[in-house]
């Protein structure tokens, strides 16, 4: 113990140090003058959704957005809201025409960002956003909404990088699988394969059969397809082999490698898919009433909510986010006309 | 007509038969909108003359049904919500709420996250007792300058959040089964960093304050809860532990690692506002020791358990309690989920502040009104896990 | 500590006209609670806070759960209890008492005597789900404000509308806002005006 007031004295010195100090030493001196001074953010931080695109040329055509809906239903204040594009015939355009997010609503999460399967949107890390209203003013559409990919690349390079790269595998994936897939079609004769698009040329024996341009196939299926339609419209021979696989359902369409059901194309509309898994078994025809994005909102793929559904380990109907009421209806008629509800 | 004061007749007091001069007690109502109040609290007091007969905290202006928000939606959909409770603290609020889902389902989280969660709990707790000591000294008039301080201290351990998390204050970092994103080496070397310096900091804020003068005159003896009390009183945390409550979930629970970690527990022994004052800086000691074995064990790894999915998670019917040692007390949720699990159908936050504010009261009355902000102060309260 | 049934036993020995039940948590969070009729809750409890072989002195965590009527069961108001021993550093010990959901029945007693840590905790059960706490020394709302009727997080519980105009849930709050006169900007009241119009 020392004298009365040696407390005070040393605080005082301890106070007296910090202040000259602060002419000095950077480390006492935190302050920035803002907004002349600015600190540069770190790569991570985050503010407020934007929506990314690939193609500069045609932001709306090139967003990664295919309203599945799932983030408007995964974020917790609600404040993402999606309408989904639709041509004049009300088939659904796979983009959203839509797509409103309330900045004094959202809460700056993320967990839209997270739950995105397709990598289309992401955190902006702009923190000046103050506007002179609070309502329409605080909503930001779509136009705002969309950047650029080089502009996700530039504030935040090492994450769009690895969502760059990831996208770019299995996009390779997806063109891998799709080339093999038409190869033991050829022998195995996949459902695919007899369920053709009302082959009504198959009557006519002209020499090449040309299989319609909108019809769901990759260009080697295509391809495939129709030289096989040929040879057998050719030989006069009824393709004896594919018309019974089409309907038993003794081959369980799990096994078919992905994108190989013709119904399994998101352009196609409802109506058009349904009729092309027509002869097919049950799970088949609910998988064609799905939305067809994979995008997993309903916990699986199209294929294995389907499967789920047709096996009964799975009774809600109401799933699939971006087939809306429509797919949740059909499955439910789909279901009593199977007699399973 | 305004009397010239010159003419105004000097004012008597008459004692009363008994020769005592009769007074009256007087209702004051302190907050919501007081500085000293940390937030929009309110104190019903009752004061004779300058002194406290009774007290009654009056709260639920910042209440926003947290919890019905919570059993609105899926589970993960309430960690960012958990953010907003004590919003000094996040992390921690994250961890209790990760920690008691998990508890529920029964999910193994990978050591590398354990020990990034015990990092980033520490860091919190060394921000959060920092600036409770800052902002309590605000409240005995010491201005700003002890807080500023702190503030710039809390600053780096800010931005170590923020590039982990993306966030400041609201990281929404923890995930269900583990953290959100892994640490970088960069990262930890910030925290190392922060570690190594942070004692220095606490020197030069100890020599600051520990043995002022004007310190001890205001905080000794003032506000005391006995240790009988504390424990009746479900009080947890360092202002248990400063009436000598020996009773540290850390050590009580070890959840996480904490059990492989070595640490003390520090005890106060008379329960007044300078122990609780002291007990932080103590702990904040401790914490650091935690950190540095922390950052020395930690390995590598998956930095969360790769079965527990993101969307349609499900808990089996049944309920739970989990409860971790948050900076400011015992932080716990309890749950409850009943058929489908997809969201909680309950879900109750055992907010420490809430609880730790019941024995308000008991250590006020008798002391003067201007060591009311004192006692509350060192009560370490927050408005939005007190309200929810 | 002990498994839960042999809790069961001793408690059940020491306070033999309580009826007392076991009710389990999630398979993985093993924390069994003990379901105890409303008339001995007080006595059980006392039990187990002062007897040597739990002293249970710490009581942390106190809610209310509300269980909507089931087509096989009728409803309740369950109050939960979490207790703890700091002077053994053991527990937990979980307490559940049902009162039934109608208000003027929805009566439990007290734990506040036993354990001060009640004293908030059950004043804000009694606020948001209306249990009344027989004994409690100042049953008063807390969160709530003192002229709100309602008990708010009684799953049955209708929020009065939102007047305040939010474009984020759109059409049907926008409606309401529009049919209730709540505040919003007037661009979108003609347009909400326009588009009802066709
Ligand atoms: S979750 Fe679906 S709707 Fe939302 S941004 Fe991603 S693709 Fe679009
Ligand atoms: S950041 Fe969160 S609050 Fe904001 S839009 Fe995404 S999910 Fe919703």
């Amino acid at each position: 113990m020392g004298f009365i007031g040696k407390g005070l004295f040393e605080g005082m010195v301890v106070t007296a140090r910090n202040f000259v100090g602060s002419y000095f030493d950077k480390e006492r001196l935190v302050t920035v003058q803002y907004p002349e001074e600015r600190v540069q953010v770190p790569e991570n931080s985050r503010t407020f959704p934007f929506l990314v695109f690939d193609k500069d040329s045609d932001p709306v055509a090139s967003m990664r957005c295919v309203a599945c809906k799932i983030c408007e239903v995964e974020c917790p204040p609600q404040c993402i809201y999606i309408v989904m594009d639709r041509d004049e015939k009300g088939k659904p355009q796979q983009r959203p025409k839509v797509f409103d997010i309330d900045i004094s609503v959202c809460m700056q999460c993320q967990i839209c960002v997270e739950v995105c399967p397709f990598d289309a949107i992401k955190m902006d890390n702009n923190y000046e956003k103050s506007q002179y209203g609070r309502f329409d003013e605080l909503v930001e559409h779509l136009p705002e909404l969309l950047k650029s990919n080089e502009f996700y690349n530039k504030i935040k390079p090492t994450e769009a990088t690895a969502v760059d790269a990831k996208l770019k595998a299995d996009a390779e994936k997806k063109a891998k699988k799709a080339a093999p897939a038409a190869k033991p079609a050829a022998t195995a004769a996949k459902p695919a394969a007899p369920a053709a698009p009302k082959p009504a040329p198959v009557a006519a024996p002209t020499a090449k059969i040309a299989i319609p341009d909108d019809a769901p196939f990759t260009p080697e299926q295509r391809q495939w397809l129709s030289g096989y339609l040929s040879t057998v419209a050719a030989s006069g021979v009824a393709p004896a082999a594919a018309a019974p696989v089409a309907g038993t359902p003794a081959a369980p369409a799990t096994e078919a490698p992905a994108g190989n059901w013709p119904w399994h194309d998101p352009g196609l509309g409802m109506q058009r898919r349904l009729d092309l898994a027509k002869e097919t078994p049950i799970a088949d025809k609910l998988m064609a009433a799905m939305a067809q994005t994979d995008c997993h909102a309903c916990g699986y793929d199209c294929r294995g909510y389907a499967d789920a559904i047709a096996t009964g380990a799975e009774t809600d109907l109401s799933l699939c986010l971006p087939g809306e009421a429509e797919t949740a209806n059909m499955l439910k008629k789909l279901m009593q006309e199977a007699g399973k509800l | 007509m305004i009397q010239p004061l010159t003419d105004a007749k000097p004012y008597t007091l008459t004692p009363g038969s008994n020769g005592v001069i009769e007074t009256q007690t007087l209702e004051v109502s302190i907050g919501p909108q007081h500085p000293s109040t940390h937030g929009v609290f309110r104190m019903d007091c009752v004061l004779d003359g300058e002194s406290v007969v009774a007290l009654k905290p009056v709260m639920g202006y910042l209440h926003r049904n947290h919890e019905q928000l919570a059993e609105r939606m899926a589970w993960l959909g309430s960690m960012p919500y958990t953010d907003r409770l004590d919003y000094f603290n996040s992390m921690t609020n994250n961890w209790a709420y990760a920690l008691a889902v998990e508890k529920l389902a029964g999910i193994k989280v990978p050591d590398r996250a354990e020990y990034i969660r015990v990092i980033m709990a520490e860091l919190t707790r060394l921000l959060n007792h920092s600036c409770v000591i800052g902002f309590m000294l605000q409240d005995l008039g010491a201005w700003g300058t002890p807080l500023l301080y702190a503030f710039r201290e809390r600053e780096r351990i800010l931005d170590l959040y923020e590039a982990v998390s993306g966030s400041r204050m609201m990281c929404n970092y923890m995930r269900f089964g583990g953290v959100r994103v892994n640490l970088t080496d960069e990262n930890l070397a910030t925290a190392k960093d922060i570690a190594t310096r942070f004692p220095r900091f606490l020197d030069e804020f100890e020599k600051l304050l520990t043995n002022n003068e004007v310190l001890l005159a205001r905080t000794q003896r003032v506000g005391v809860l006995p240790k009988e009390l504390a424990i009746n009183a479900g009080i947890s945390g360092p202002m248990a532990r400063a009436s000598g409550v020996d009773y540290d979930l850390r050590k009580v629970d070890k959840y996480g690692v904490y059990g492989r970690l070595e640490f003390r527990v520090p005890l106060g022994d008379i329960g007044d506002v300078y122990d609780r004052y002291y007990i932080r800086v103590l702990e904040m000691r401790e914490s650091i020791k935690i950190l540095q074995q922390a950052l020395r064990d930690i390995p590598q790894g998956p930095h969360i358990a790769p079965e527990v999915k993101l969307r349609n998670f499900k808990i089996p019917p049944g309920d739970g309690y989990g409860r971790i040692e948050g900076p400011k007390g015992e932080l716990g949720f309890y749950l409850v989920s009943d058929e489908g699990g997809k969201q909680p159908y309950r879900y109750h936050v055992r907010p420490p502040s809430f609880i730790n504010l019941t024995i308000l009261e008991d250590m006020c009355v008798g002391h003067k009104v201007a060591d009311v902000v004192v006692i509350l102060g060192s009560v370490d309260i927050v408005l939005g896990e007190v309200d929810r | 500590m002990e498994a839960i049934e042999k809790i069961k036993e001793i408690a059940a020995q020491a306070v033999p006209a309580a009826k007392i039940e076991i009710i389990n948590s999630t398979p993985a969070a093993q924390q069994p609670a003990l379901l105890v009729d409303r008339e001995h809750i007080y006595a059980v409890g006392k039990f187990f806070k002062e007897d040597p072989r739990f002293q249970m002195d710490f009581c942390s965590c106190v809610t209310a759960v509300d269980y909507l009527p089931k087509a096989d069961k009728s409803g309740c108001i369950e109050v939960v209890y979490h207790l703890y021993s700091v002077a053994q550093k053991q527990g937990p010990i979980v307490l559940k008492v049902r009162a039934p959901r109608e208000l003027d029945q929805c009566r439990v007693p007290s734990l506040t005597p036993l354990w001060r840590a009640c004293e908030f905790q059950e004043r804000e059960a009694y606020d948001l789900y209306g249990v009344k706490f027989d004994g409690h020394p100042d049953l008063r709302r807390i969160l709530m404000w003192d002229e709100f009727v309602d008990h708010p997080m009684r799953k049955d519980y209708v929020p009065p509308p939102d007047y305040e105009w939010e474009p984020t849930p759109h059409d049907d709050t926008l409606q309401r806002a529009v049919e209730e006169g709540g505040i919003m900007p007037p661009t979108a009241r003609e347009e909400l005006e326009k588009a009802k119009k066709k």
